[in-house]
């Protein structure tokens, strides 16, 4: 049965999977994650990742839970703009160090919370085609370390192949 | 390269004529929102009248009916200028509303174009609108009832508009009559002198002196005998108003004076008791024309009036003839008291005689002109009629009735021969018999005077206030009851200050009883005991049964009240309550509703509402057609990468730099620039810079575009004027197309938006239309949608609610700007119009507030 599925086959759909523009703020993409649901064989799953797509409807990047929290990190606690790509040798401010002020904190996190989503997205490496054979989704996940891939269809992204769904796919002939 | 010329040229040419025809489409449109404006406030107006708190007069009636037309009647010929012949079923429903308005309250009409003069025997009723209603029931009786009425021939309308046009005497008219205080019976008297000099001494034009002469020498009309009389015959008179006795008649005249006679009776339309008539009863000078009839005089031996019913009491079988010695004149003037007989209407017969005393009697001379003489004492007492002639008269009169079908006012004259003649008819209008509210002892009250006749029924108190002459007429003080020792012309100036009338001579067929019946002024005449009515003695004067009793008596009054006699059964209340119903209510409600139709309009605010709705729809659909828009634009220069080209309708675009751009600040719009500073304060989002991409490859599209590159590609582009925009804008995937109308004026004021389309699936492209919905709902916009498709409007709101509810769209524009996108569960849609609602300021109230 394995050798029958392909991408498509166990793709969400688009228009059932949360995606936002990308000049959304993190307060709205977080409003996205709280608010969405995606339903899959009666089974109900929040989402992990939501998609950012331009104002022509292409897909720019995704934005993870931890890539929100990043951008909400106020930089007294960080030391570094959020902006700034995480380097190996950067040294991490210990929050239990910092003086801190719950107003204080609470009020940065909120004017942080109003910046764009596109500011904190992470690119999309891959993607798989509708066609192509589970393993080859299988492939790109590991060897990418994604939990969850685009499916193009016809040069458009038709929908998203998590490795949720991959998994309990592979489940089922295994166990 | 000559063809592309010619057909850049051809390209040009249409574009600036679809402009051009914009343009004027764009006129019409704010004629028609003027015209509802104008309308809208009248109606409003003339409802609150119509409850009862305020004081109004028939030419508040008048003016307002006048305006009202005026105002509907540019709404529709805008209607189909701007629509085209899909709007022509108006005319129909409008002609059918206005026809219903002028049989309540006749007049507004135009003088139809005719002959300057018309004999009687090419004469019927239907001639009314052109030789006023008077002599051309003369003409039908003659022609179809065939029944003795002198020759004669009526100068028409349209002669008396020839001779106005030629002296060019409206406007002077016009002018000294609209500065009028018709209170003042000396102002009125002042006036009426200055209009009716003016007349006299303008020229009657020759083609119409022709004219007159001509018909005139056609009645061959005797050099040794008597001659003829001129009768005031004006357009609209005796229709729903009886104008009795308040125009001239000049009676045996001859050749050489029938031209000056003529304008004497043209003049006497401006008499001061007939300007007053006219005025109090809110009809319009310039509309009634002076139609004039001239008839050959009969060498009236007796002459009189007769009632087909008993005007004062509908429940009372008879016929009334009243009867004189001479010319009837002194009758209708109330100068002698005619003898009356009481007819049985089944059998003719007499059922009873008043035969009065008929001390003196107007005679024609056989030179020209009239002369009193005295009756021989022996005749003086005698009946004036007999017995045959009675019966023969009542005949002719009951036959009369049946052709008109309404009781009549006859007057008739019987020569020295004992041929008779038939003088005029007209409707008769008959009071129902007043019931007394309750039974009530009369013999605990004291009566002053018993006996008198009941020439206008009802009961009415006061002061007794004596006058004699004209003169004193100034003096009578409101509320009080006039006594006077016979009518004479001015008292009609002072009617709406009486409680009640009393006369010595007169009776119920004079000119006064008629007028006093319709001012409902209870009056009696001939009382007892006449001289003991002093100035300042209160007196209670039941004219229902001519009782006159001591001092004020309220009780009285209460009990002998006529049941529906409240403030507004007055005629004024009772004539604004006739006609609202044809013009208030309002039966095109709703747009959506599929009786919203032209032919469906049954009020002149049907109309109104139904003009409203489809101009804005006209001009919404015909602003988003024009041709070749970019051509004949002026570019927008703003931060936002947004193209709009603008479209200047109401003048020419303002300078604009090499580009061809404007900047917001130069824009004389002030919807546009609201809604932009709306659009501004949220801002555009501005795609992340190539650093941001970080590496990204590069964007991926989505299955999801429809519509393709094209469609996304098309500008926006906005028609607009100082008080109004309609703004078509391409906002990524959906369209959406704003209109707005901001003015001082409430009435004026509108916003419409369309909104379609969208780049995500439909389930959340509907999720947009309701989130929007809802927050709209809060500015108090009324919405229609249908799947992602909506229809919204804000109407009648003041400016700056209006001004606040665009500047709020504009915001939410960008605010839903590809929203639809994440809209991907009902419940973040709901977090979103909690979310954009805190953000317009109009989240609601927690529940502890409102208390």
């Amino acid at each position: 049965m394995m050798e029958g599925r392909k991408a498509g086959d166990l793709m969400i759909p688009l228009d059932k999977y949360p995606h936002i523009p990308y000049w959304f703020t993190l307060r709205q993409a977080m409003a996205e994650f709280e608010n969405s649901s995606i339903e899959i064989n009666g089974q109900i799953s929040l989402p992990r990742i939501i998609l950012v797509f331009d104002e022509k409807y292409q897909l720019m990047g995704m934005a993870r839970r931890r890539d929100i929290l990043r951008g909400l990190e106020p930089e007294f606690l960080s030391g570094k703009s959020y902006k700034h790509p995480k380097k190996l040798f950067d040294v991490g401010v210990d929050p239990n160090l910092s003086e801190m002020s719950y107003d204080k904190l609470l009020k940065a996190i909120r004017e942080r919370a109003e910046s764009k989503v596109s500011d904190i997205m992470v690119p999309i490496k891959e993607t798989v085609d509708y066609d192509d054979h589970i393993m080859k989704v299988i492939y790109e996940m590991v060897s990418n370390d994604l939990s969850m891939l685009p499916v193009m269809q016809e040069g458009s992204v038709a929908g998203v192949v998590r490795s949720v769904d991959i998994f309990h796919e592979v489940a089922q002939l295994i166990i | 390269m000559k063809w592309f010329r010619s057909l850049f040229e051809s390209r040009k040419r249409s574009s600036s004529d679809s402009l051009s025809i914009i343009k004027s489409k764009f006129g019409n449109f704010i004629s028609i929102l003027d015209s509802n404006n104008k309308a809208l406030k009248i109606m409003s107006d003339m409802e609150e009248k119509s409850q009862g708190d305020y004081l109004f007069d028939i030419n508040y009636i008048r003016t307002s009916l006048a305006d009202i037309r005026a105002a509907v009647q540019k709404m529709i010929d805008n209607m189909i200028a701007l629509g085209g012949d899909n709007y022509l079923p108006l005319r129909e429903r409008y002609r059918k509303i206005d026809t219903q308005l002028s049989l309540i309250l006749p007049g507004g009409r135009n003088i139809p174009e005719d002959e300057f003069t018309i004999p009687f025997s090419r004469l019927n009723y239907e001639k009314a609108f052109s030789v006023g209603s008077k002599t051309a029931n003369l003409g039908e009786l003659t022609s179809r009832l065939k029944m003795p009425v002198p020759d004669g021939f009526a100068i028409t309308g349209w002669a008396y508009k020839h001779f106005i046009d030629h002296n060019k005497l409206q406007d002077k008219i016009s002018n000294e009559i609209n500065a009028l205080n018709i209170k003042s019976y000396s102002d009125l008297q002042k006036v009426s002198d200055r209009i009716q000099d003016l007349i006299m001494g303008c020229e009657v034009p020759g083609d119409l002196q022709d004219s007159i002469v001509r018909s005139y020498e056609e009645l061959h009309v005797s050099n040794d005998g008597i001659g003829c009389c001129l009768r005031s015959s004006a357009l609209g008179e005796d229709t729903q108003f009886s104008f009795a006795g308040q125009y001239k008649t000049i009676l045996n005249i001859k050749d050489e004076s029938l031209i000056p006679s003529y304008k004497e009776v043209v003049a006497g339309k401006f008499n001061a008791q007939a300007i007053y008539y006219l005025l109090s009863h809110s009809l319009s000078e310039s509309e009634l024309a002076m139609g004039v009839g001239c008839m050959k005089m009969v060498n009236s031996a007796k002459s009189g009036v007769i009632y087909t019913r008993n005007p004062v009491n509908s429940e009372d079988n008879s016929l009334l003839i009243n009867s004189i010695l001479g010319l009837g004149r002194f009758l209708v003037d109330g100068i002698v008291t005619p003898d009356i007989f009481h007819v049985d209407r089944d059998n003719l017969t007499i059922k009873h005689k008043d035969i009065s005393h008929k001390p003196a009697k107007l005679i024609a001379l056989p030179g020209g002109g009239t002369a009193e003489k005295a009756v021989p004492s022996q005749e003086q007492e005698k009946p004036s009629l007999t017995d045959n002639e009675v019966a023969k008269l009542a005949e002719i009169a009951l036959k009369i009735e049946e052709h008109y079908g309404h009781p009549q006012d006859i007057e008739w004259a019987i020569d020295d021969s004992g041929e008779i003649y038939l003088l005029q008819s007209r409707p008769l209008h008959v009071a129902k018999k007043p019931k007394p509210k309750k039974e009530i002892d009369l013999s605990a009250y004291e009566a002053v005077s018993e006996g008198g006749v009941p020439i206008s029924p009802g009961i009415g108190a006061g002061p007794a206030f004596n006058i004699t002459s004209p003169d004193d007429l100034d003096s009578v003080p409101d509320g009080s009851v006039l006594v006077t020792p016979h009518s004479f012309p001015g008292i009609v100036a002072v009617m709406d200050r009486l409680n009640a009338l009393v006369t010595r001579v007169g009776g119920i067929a004079s000119h006064m009883a008629t007028i006093a019946r319709e001012f409902r002024v209870p009056t009696i005449c001939a009382p007892a005991n006449m001289c003991s009515l002093h100035n300042g003695k209160e007196i209670t004067v039941d004219a229902s049964s001519g009782i006159i009793y001591d001092g004020i008596q309220p009780e009285l009054i209460e009990a002998l009240a006529p049941e529906d006699d409240s403030v507004q059964d007055t005629d004024i209340y009772e004539m604004i309550n006739k006609l609202l119903p044809h013009i208030t209510p309002l039966n095109l409600v709703h747009p959506r509703e599929s009786e919203f139709l032209a032919e469906k309009c049954e009020t002149l605010h049907d109309i109104t509402r139904f003009c409203h709705q489809r101009s804005m729809e006209e001009m919404f659909y015909g602003a988003t057609e024009v041709k070749d828009r970019d051509s004949l634009c002026v570019e927008l220069k703003t931060d936002i990468p947004l193209k709009v080209n603008l479209l200047y309708i109401d003048r020419e675009p303002p300078r604009t730099d090499r580009k061809g751009c404007i900047t917001v600040e130069n824009i004389e719009s002030v919807p546009l620039t609201t809604f932009w500073s709306g659009i501004a304060h949220e801002g555009w989002p501005v795609p992340p810079g190539p650093s941001d991409a970080r590496g990204f490859a590069g964007v991926l599209a989505t299955s999801m575009t429809r519509g393709g590159e094209g469609e996304f590609a098309e500008n926006s582009f906005a028609l607009i004027s100082k008080e109004y925009m309609i703004l078509s804008l391409r906002m990524g995937y959906h369209f959406t197309t704003i209109e707005a109308m901001i003015t001082p004026i409430a009435n004026n004021n509108y916003i419409r938006m369309q909104f379609k389309e969208g780049g995500a699936a439909i389930d959340r492209r509907v999720r947009r239309i309701r989130l929007i919905t809802e927050i709209l709902t809060k500015f108090g916009f009324e919405n229609n949608s249908r799947q992602d498709f909506l229809d919204t409007s804000l109407t009648h709101q003041d400016e700056s609610t209006t001004r606040k509810a665009l500047y709020s769209l504009g915001r939410l524009t960008v605010l839903t700007k590809q929203l639809d996108m994440a809209l991907s569960s009902d419940a973040i849609t709901t977090w979103y119009i909690k979310d954009l609602s805190q953000k317009l300021g109009i989240a609601e109230q927690k529940a502890d507030d409102d208390g």
